[in-house]
């Protein structure tokens, strides 16, 4: 196994120990255990951007251009929101939603992708373009602060009593994720558009994926909408942050299963 | 509406308050969705197919699909996104932003120059600074400026003050609708637009535009960098002339090359065969490409034949080898020969020159008249005739004219400042200092900052 390997499974011990100890706070009701959970999460995140330098080093370029690394990038900004946007009041919650969502997206990169996709290699050329970088960087970082939301609002969705958790907490925190995230997923739509439009004349090409990125951005859009709105505050709202969850693991783990399912519109040259 | 009658003017605002409500704004979004959804999970018919392409999609999809297919196209969902359903929400929705907008504009400015109340009842506050501490006015505005707010003052005794940050906050919601705005002038413009796709040889002639018949494209080389065995960059050159001017550049996925008022892009590119067949004399022979412009695009779909016809006369011709052909086959008829030729696959990515595996079956024999690898730019020579071999490089290069392109840029920008302004954390306070040097204060929340909305 290699070193970035061990890296990554070191972080991912870090994020489940940020959610356990976010859990363990919130049950027996000791806030010092949440700010342990932020730190733990904290480092899980830095220790999975220590590992997304190590296979820049290696391949001497931007380490975006596979599933693992998105996935990898996508777990460091989740554990990254939680630790700069949930409000102190709340930490533990938020640890509790980003530190398991994190580690199990690691843990299930590490487990079920095949080791050779696994192996770092540099971009291909039709991503050589500056703008798909900036393009992943800005999307995955809208992605940790929505999942952060999504994960908030499933939990509020909980039965009373199944976890000693406030819905006004729950909202607290998703509204913090929100914000945070959804500019950077409109600004990485942004440069996405403008990456197809300098590599090959696209802005938009309705294809899979941009459909469902284009899906996600219109339930958190909803999410923001309705969220003081009279009649769909409360349970609504947080539904529509779930489906704005499902739809973004959509768009990050099952776009490519879809896309073959229905059709690709979208032409991958190169 | 001055002289309307009662009735009719309670009609229309109750009309006005629906159509600029942010309820209807949510349920025309969620429509909206709903169809966005099902738009994934039944195939959309790709955009860029010609009419042939469009017959042998469906055509596809029938076969796949079965009866239900034709439930799906009667209904027009294999074009979702373009049915007048779609349509008629995204109208619906633009309608219902401009109503809100109007209906919001006058209050966001009012708002940006001076908050609504400055003053709250005498309950609302709570003393600032430490017991017993009083402040003179600069002292208090000392104080107060401390959270970093933009500060209104009612002077007077008492002295009322109201600071609030970000103060641009509420241009947010105007920022995010302009975006939105935006893109129905991109709409309407892309109706402008055009796209011509040319396959050149390197080195070959220059072939006009279509859309654009001043405009003569030629390609000079394709340049393929490769680093530890992988692909790192492309890109081709180009010569353009458009009527005495003449430029010369390099497209490739990091950048078009702007000409003619278009950009070109590099969207294809692969290995060119040219092979010429001549008898023992030396007189040029026919060759017969099989399968000439059959190959498939990564969807399924078939590829627009943009090349020349096949060549029926004596004399070289090219086989190209488009992404996803591995080999490729032709014919000498004089000589009774049928010829299959295999590039290496580093030859097909185009970055370096490898061999070439070469099969040659001759009727009437039971086995190949040559099987085995050669070198590239290799001349066979055969009981019958000869063979030659000369590798060199195709390009399929798309003119692109869309003038959409800005707007949607613009809408872009708009919606990602609109949004930041919006949701930026945002702070108001209340403050009340009194005749006797008294100051108090009343921390404002998010709720009393900005209105929930219908």
């Amino acid at each position: 196994m290699a070193f970035e390997d061990w890296l990554a499974i070191l972080a991912v011990l870090f994020l489940f120990g940020g959610g356990g100890l976010s859990l363990a706070g919130l049950l027996t009701g000791r806030p010092g255990l949440g700010h342990w959970a932020r730190w733990c999460a904290g480092s899980g995140g830095y220790l999975l951007l220590l590992v997304l330098t190590w296979r820049g080093l290696q391949v001497q370029g931007w380490p975006l251009t596979d599933l693992y690394e998105v996935l990898l990038l996508t777990a460091a900004t989740t554990a990254l929101a939680c630790a700069l946007v949930a409000p102190r009041r709340q930490e533990a919650l938020a640890g509790a939603c980003a530190g398991p969502a994190a580690g199990l997206m690691v843990a299930l990169a590490l487990l079920f992708l095949p080791s050779g996709s696994r192996l770092p290699h540099p971009p291909t050329a039709a991503l050589g373009s500056l703008w798909f970088p900036l393009h992943v960087l800005a999307t995955t970082l809208g992605y940790g602060g929505l999942i952060l939301a999504g994960s908030a609002g499933l939990l509020r969705l909980l039965p009373a009593g199944r976890l000693p958790i406030s819905p006004h907490d729950a909202e607290e925190v998703a509204w913090r994720g929100l914000s945070w995230g959804y500019p950077w997923l409109t600004l990485g739509m942004v440069l996405g558009m403008v990456w197809g439009w300098w590599a090959w004349g696209r802005p938009w090409s309705w294809s899979t994926k941009e459909v469902l990125t284009l899906l996600t951005w219109g339930l958190f859009t909803l999410a923001f909408h309705t969220r003081r709105l009279k009649g769909w505050r409360g349970w609504p709202h947080a539904l529509i942050l779930t489906a704005g969850l499902a739809a973004l693991l959509l768009t990050l783990l099952a776009a490519e299963a879809l896309a073959r399912l229905a059709v690709p519109v979208a032409e991958y040259v190169f | 509406m001055k002289d309307a009658p009662p009735g009719r003017k309670a009609l229309w605002r109750r009309f006005w308050n629906f159509l600029a409500s942010r309820r209807l704004a949510v349920l025309l979004l969620l429509g909206l969705l709903l169809l966005t959804l099902a738009g994934l999970f039944i195939p959309q018919q790709p955009a860029e197919l010609d009419a042939a392409g469009r017959k042998a999609w469906q055509e596809a999809m029938g076969e796949r699909y079965g009866p239900a297919w034709g439930v799906y196209q009667a209904l027009g969902l294999p074009d979702l996104f373009h049915t007048p359903l779609f349509w008629a929400l995204g109208a619906a929705l633009f309608l219902n932003l401009l109503a809100c907008t109007a209906d919001r504009l006058g209050r966001l400015l009012r708002a940006m120059r001076r908050p609504a109340t400055l003053r709250l009842p005498e309950t609302a506050y709570a003393p600032a600074g430490r017991p017993g501490q009083k402040f003179s006015l600069p002292e208090a505005r000392r104080h107060l400026r401390r959270f970093g707010c933009r500060l209104w003052e009612e002077p007077g005794r008492p002295h009322y003050f109201y600071g609030e940050t970000p103060r641009l906050a509420p241009l947010g919601t105007l920022l995010s609708h302009l975006g939105l705005f935006l893109l129905l002038p991109g709409l309407l413009l892309s109706g402008l637009a055009w796209r011509d796709r040319l396959r050149l040889d390197v080195g070959a002639s220059a072939t006009f535009l279509p859309h654009h018949p001043a405009c003569a494209v030629a390609a000079l080389g394709l340049q393929a960098g490769e680093a530890g065995g992988f692909l790192r960059s492309v890109s081709g050159e180009l010569l353009i002339s458009e009527g005495e001017a003449l430029i010369r550049g390099r497209t490739g996925p990091e950048g078009p090359l702007p000409a003619c008022g278009a950009n070109f892009y590099l969207r294809s590119y692969g290995l060119a065969l040219q092979v010429e067949a001549a008898d023992p004399r030396g007189r040029p022979l026919e060759v017969v490409p099989s399968g000439e412009g059959q190959a498939l695009s990564p969807e399924g779909a078939p590829s627009k034949r943009l090349g020349p016809p096949p060549s029926s006369a004596a004399g070289p011709v090219v086989l190209r080898f488009p992404e996803g052909t591995a080999e490729r086959s032709f014919d000498i008829p004089a000589l009774a020969l049928h010829v299959t030729v295999a590039p290496s696959a580093t030859a097909l990515v185009g970055f370096r020159q490898g061999p070439l595996q070469v099969h040659i079956e001759q009727a009437g024999l039971n086995r190949p008249l040559f099987d085995g690898r050669i070198a590239p730019h290799t001349t066979l020579e055969l009981p019958a005739g000869r063979l030659a071999f000369r590798p060199t490089s195709f390009l399929e290069v798309e003119a692109v004219y869309d003038p959409t392109f800005p707007f949607l840029l613009g809408a872009g920008c708009c919606l990602v400042a609109g949004s930041v302004l919006s949701l930026l954390p945002q702070r108001s306070f209340w403050a009340r200092l009194d005749e006797d040097g008294t100051l108090w204060i009343r921390l404002g929340r998010q709720e009393e900052t900005s209105g929930g909305g219908r």
